[in-house]
């Protein structure tokens, strides 16, 4: 069985369903089924295959090899709905040791753009990651405790807001959050109004 | 008019990403309706997100073809901030919270909604109204509008919304009769109206959470500016003499 080529394998070395839709969305249909995709998942020699449904390729149970870099790709094409799903039902766990999801990379970054998309873009990789990997997967202990970027980081408490009792270290950032924003000069009483209820 | 409540088909007035990100629109459909509106943060398209009667959880496009119908808008004051990242959390709202019952336990509703999204219903939960969900939403992002504990139980008022509103399901025939059933025995009735939801949610942040007296003076005014905005057009008066019937000739 002729296999895809190294380019187009998954940045994880995995290749998931979601490199067969962008087969599709290349309009390579010899690769891409019309309608049922088949995902391929390896390793070394090791292959495993398992049939689909379209529909069924963002079910929790099929895709489980979508890698880090497959959520980064679709947001970077601009799909971040896709790359939503795929990040809910799956993220490589060889993949998200090596690399900080968006939303870390995001509050971390002192000079990382506040718009829209990129506050939106740390909403949703977030709450992916807490939905797929569940709230012990948050390690709010890697948010830079020196000049994090303020926005990034409200936003992050606020998306975590309703969880706040079973993410680990959600009160301890929220009480640096408001000594640290207010010692740099911002509004932290108005940035984080209700979230100390 | 107020100056938070216009109607929508307002040409002085735009959505944009730099302006207004998420609104609120009221109507009298039924009892009183209230629905979100926002700015989709992947498409910049307008869209509204409101709970029906019948259990589902309505995410579209605006269809400005239904603002010439009795709608409302009214802009929220969010913070630039929350401009930005409040749409955000409603598209999560959106994807996740396809269906949820629909009933009358405000007070044992409060903070069903999680972060993500997803609608996480405490045990022995009824459900929400288009007012609570909308007040929901925003409590999932942090954001308490409205003290619920401020509220009157069992008014004479609430009551007769709760009768009207159990008629009003019975005849669109999409929720459940066991559901209905429910609403009708619910006791206390804390009711969180429509132009409450409204009138609270446009107000500065710094306000929240508004109490019931407060909120209900905004509401009166939101009535007041839906009377003047859609005042029903009188009937035609006519002083035509009838026309005679032309008798047949023989």
């Amino acid at each position: 069985m002729q296999l895809y080529s190294p380019n187009f394998l998954g940045a994880d070395g995995y290749v998931g369903g979601m490199d067969l839709i962008r087969y599709a969305e290349l309009d390579k249909p010899s690769v891409a089924r019309h309608d049922r995709h088949y995902q391929y998942a390896f390793r070394s020699d090791e292959m495993v295959a398992t049939e689909v449904d379209l529909a069924g390729l963002v079910s929790q149970a099929a895709v489980r090899c979508a890698g880090v870099g497959n959520v980064q790709h679709f947001i970077g094409l601009g799909k971040p709905r896709l790359a939503r799903r795929v990040a809910v039902v799956g993220l490589s766990p060889t993949k998200s040791a090596d690399a900080d999801p968006f939303w870390l990379a995001h509050v971390n970054d002192s000079e990382a753009s506040t718009s829209i998309k990129s506050l939106t873009a740390t909403i949703n990789t977030l709450l992916a990651q807490l939905r797929a990997r569940g709230p012990d997967s948050i390690d709010l202990g890697r948010v830079a405790r020196t000049a994090p970027n303020a926005e990034h980081l409200v936003t992050i408490l606020r998306s975590l807001y309703a969880w706040r009792d079973r993410v680990a270290g959600w009160d301890d950032l929220q009480s640096f959050a408001r000594r640290n924003l207010a010692e740099r000069g911002f509004d932290a009483a108005a940035l984080m109004k209700g979230l100390d209820r | 008019m107020s100056a938070f409540v216009r109607p929508f088909k307002d040409e002085t007035h735009e959505f944009s990403l730099e302006g207004d990100t998420v609104g609120l629109w009221v109507s009298q459909q039924g009892v009183g309706h209230v629905g979100l509106t926002y700015v989709d943060p992947e498409t910049g398209g307008v869209r509204i997100l409101d709970l029906l009667g019948s259990n589902r959880v309505r995410d579209e496009a605006m269809a400005w073809s239904k603002c010439e119908k009795q709608y409302l808008y009214a802009p929220t004051r969010l913070s630039e901030l929350d401009r930005k990242t409040f749409p955000g959390y409603i598209a999560n709202v959106a994807v996740n919270a396809k269906e949820l019952d629909f009933g009358i336990d405000w007070l044992g509703s409060i903070g069903s909604f999680d972060s993500d999204g997803f609608y996480c219903p405490k045990g022995g939960e009824q459900g929400l109204t288009c007012a609570t969900f909308v007040s929901e939403v925003f409590r999932g992002w942090g954001m308490h509008v409205v003290d619920e504990t401020d509220w009157p139980l069992n008014t004479e008022e609430g009551l007769r919304w709760r009768t009207e509103l159990v008629a009003s399901l019975r005849r669109n025939g999409k929720t459940p009769e066991e559901q209905i059933e429910a609403i009708e025995r619910f006791d206390p009735v804390v009711r969180l109206s429509p132009a409450e939801m409204a009138a609270a949610g446009t107000q500065d942040s710094g306000l929240w959470p508004m109490g019931a007296q407060a909120v209900a003076a905004l509401a009166a005014g939101v009535v007041a500016d839906f009377a003047k905005a859609y005042r029903p057009t009188p009937p035609r008066v006519t002083t035509a003499a009838p026309v005679q019937a032309e008798r047949p000739t023989k």
